[in-house]
């Protein structure tokens, strides 16, 4: 039931998403893994923040830093699907 | 039911009214209502979720809860259903998450090809609010309990 009723219909939107960005089928492999790639990195940093946190500077932890990594690694992600974004230099829009 | 001060306790299953002892601490009292019954499925689902069911007693989990155990066993019916019930209720709560987020996606992504822009922007916000969620549950640092309260 959780998986048919919240994983699957979310992991569906997103992989429709990425395939919207990369311009490919939804059921393509390259697709599904480049869907599984981006929920993995949100989940990793769900699971182990902790160990994010203290790879930065868990002394000094301020919205700055989270807006640092949000602004880094969107870039990358949004890159990942064909989607170009301007986060790049962004200060974040943390609210 | 309240009666003279006291949480008077209702098992569902054999109508059997319970209430506590004098002796009984306070804070281990059957608590009614649903907001009480969400604090129950929040601190078992944790060591629920890690074990599963026969990673823990109910005591532990009577424990955990801040509950009387009898009263944990009555109205759960035992630890296989409480596990279900847990579940159930973790499945309900995300919904009002995961439901407007699914919405958003498909609506963008219907609107794609003619609006590729709407969908870098989705991305970017989606991934930006996941990041925050996932920083805001953390509890690593009193600089960002302040920063997220």
């Amino acid at each position: 039931m959780t998986l048919s009723d919240r994983i699957s219909p979310m992991h569906d939107a997103l992989g429709k998403a990425a395939a919207a960005g990369l311009r490919r089928d939804p059921q393509d492999q390259a697709v599904r893994l480049g869907t599984q790639a981006l929920i993995g990195q949100i989940m990793f940093f769900f699971a182990c923040r902790s160990v994010v946190c203290a790879w930065l500077d868990p002394d000094n932890y301020t919205r700055e830093h989270i807006d640092f990594i949000a602004d880094t690694l969107i870039p990358t992600t949004s890159a990942s699907l064909g989607l170009p974004s301007g986060a790049v230099g962004a200060k974040g829009t943390l609210v | 039911m309240a009666s003279e001060g006291l949480i008077v306790l209702q098992c569902p299953d054999t109508a059997v009214e319970m209430r506590p002892t004098a002796t009984v601490n306070r804070d281990f009292v059957w608590p009614s209502g649903e907001v009480s019954q969400s604090r129950i499925f929040l601190s078992v689902g944790k060591p629920l979720a890690s074990s599963g069911c026969s990673g823990f007693a109910m005591r532990e989990l009577a424990h955990a809860a801040k509950v009387i155990l009898g009263a944990l066993i009555c109205h759960s019916g035992g630890i296989r259903k409480l596990y279900y019930e847990t579940i159930f209720w973790f499945i309900d709560d995300i919904g009002p998450v995961f439901t407007p987020i699914i919405r958003q996606l498909s609506e963008v992504v219907g609107r794609a090809t003619i609006d590729r822009e709407a969908l870098e922007d989705y991305v970017e916000n989606f991934l930006r609010g996941s990041l925050a969620d996932g920083f805001s549950a953390s509890r690593l640092s009193p600089a960002l309990a302040r920063v997220f309260p």
